[in-house]
């Protein structure tokens, strides 16, 4: 017990985990599956959310709960993708914790890799439909959570064909409001394709869609701003 | 055993690094309010042919914020990891400039997407850090998002659990030119709409799904 608050924020042991060793480059790879497959994009997404929140030092809990800002210093990044197969299922890749090194702990990023590598399919036949990260807690998406799944349209594109019809690529943070006993407490979502950022929460078994933001794209096409908004999910088109 | 609680407790605070001031900062000035650098549009500099003039002032406090980030000359460094991979947004208000550091995806070889690796600095105009604020990090808001949280009422829907992470608005139409700007033969483009509306309608406008799990609704 008391060494779960150990110096290391992950068990070198930990098969869900993978990450380059010391001086070692960055993953380019991220080797899938992590889980059973899934039949729906739902289950695998709340699956993600449960599995990574209640990674070591996932969660921070809320910022006016006392030692808050200790066990952010503490925390830990974890990321990972959801991807669809020619099975025709959702799945999860393993996570990595790998990212810049900051000597002071005030830094808490995740490295992604582009590429999830899955032995059973050929490379070209998986279809990329959500980068996955925690926050250590409700904060919102950051600019290069949101610059970064656009590049990565680029290599996956905006939208994947699947059983269910089309799927978004689109970028997720989860969050928990309790360090003590981790749950899903609700995600901040960025969509691409209709330049949406939404919060969803769950409380009292309900789940709640917000859109709290929108990226406006400069004529240019390569500036964009972030404006606040405040509207439903299935309301917000983008002109 | 009965020393275990501060045995415990000793571990733990080992377990934070020194979070002294950076060299050049004496003490961080937490009054400092960082403005919001992604509520318009900036002006890039660097077009080619055009002549820019950047102040002095301006010069030294993106190089204290880069060399702060990112030291020079440490060591042989991964691409992310070099100063000439970021992007820098400044804006000057009275006594200080203000700096913003993120990753510039077109740097480097896609493979990996960087969440949460920005950094906005405030730096005085004689040249000291008065203030650093990594992405995420609990003390200021650096995101228009946050710095408006809870200051409306919610619109937010209640989503069935056979909808969660799939509602969204309609796409962007046209898209925008940075996203078609591509290799040739690998345009990304949003799929025909015969494609798109193959799914069954949304259960909460009165359609019903069976299956119950569409990736993405689009709203109609």
């Amino acid at each position: 017990m008391l060494f779960a608050l150990g110096c290391s924020s992950t068990s070198a042991t930990d098969r869900d985990i993978v990450r380059p060793g010391p001086d070692e480059p960055y993953l380019e790879r991220i080797p899938g599956p992590l889980l059973e497959p899934f039949n729906s994009f739902q289950d695998a997404l709340l699956a993600a959310c449960n599995k990574i929140l209640t990674k070591p030092n996932a969660v921070a809990g809320r910022r006016d709960q006392p030692s808050f800002d200790v066990y952010w210093r503490v925390g830990s990044e974890y990321c990972a993708w959801i991807y669809y197969t020619p099975d025709q299922k959702y799945e999860l890749s393993k996570l990595t914790d790998q990212s810049r090194v900051d000597p002071a702990d005030r830094s808490k990023t995740c490295y992604l890799p582009s590429i999830v590598e899955d032995r059973r399919y050929p490379p070209d036949s998986i279809k990329y439909i959500c980068a996955l990260h925690n926050h250590l807690y409700d904060d919102p998406l950051s600019v290069n959570d949101i610059r970064f799944i656009v590049s990565e349209v680029h290599n996956h594109g905006f939208e994947s064909e699947t059983k269910d019809g089309v799927s978004r690529l689109s970028t997720v943070a989860f969050f928990s409001n309790d360090r003590g006993a981790p749950t899903c407490d609700g995600f901040h979502q960025y969509i691409p394709a209709t330049s949406q950022i939404l919060k969803w929460t769950h409380a009292q078994g309900r789940w709640v869609c917000e859109q709290t933001g929108r990226v406006v794209w400069a004529e240019d096409g390569v500036r964009f701003s972030i404006e606040s908004t405040h509207a439903p999910c299935s309301k917000g088109a983008v002109p | 055993m009965r020393n275990l609680p501060l045995v415990a407790a000793m571990m733990f605070m080992s377990c934070l690094r020194s979070s002294s001031p950076a060299p050049g900062m004496s003490q961080e000035d937490e009054s400092v309010v960082f403005p919001e650098f992604f509520d318009r549009f900036p002006i890039v500099v660097g077009e080619q042919g055009q002549p820019y003039e950047l102040d002095g002032v301006i010069l030294r406090a993106i190089a204290i914020a880069a060399n702060d980030f990112i030291p020079p000359f440490s060591k042989e460094r991964q691409c992310w990891d070099r100063q000439e991979a970021q992007l820098y947004r400044v804006i000057r208000q009275g006594d200080i400039v203000f700096v913003r550091i993120d990753a510039n995806p077109s740097a480097c070889e896609r493979k990996v997407l960087m969440f949460d690796s920005g950094v906005q600095y405030a730096i005085s105009t004689d040249g000291r850090i008065l203030r650093r604020v990594f992405d995420g990090e609990p003390g200021g808001p650096s995101h228009p998002q946050r710095a408006d949280a809870g200051a409306q009422e919610t619109l937010g829907e209640e989503v069935p659990a056979s909808l969660i992470g799939a509602v969204s608005g309609e796409p962007m139409s046209p898209l925008p030119e940075f996203l078609r700007r591509r290799d040739a033969g690998s345009t990304p483009q949003l799929l025909p709409s015969d494609v798109r509306d193959a799914g069954p309608a949304a259960p909460w406008d009165g359609g019903g799904r069976p299956d119950g799990g569409s990736p993405t609704r689009p709203s109609r």
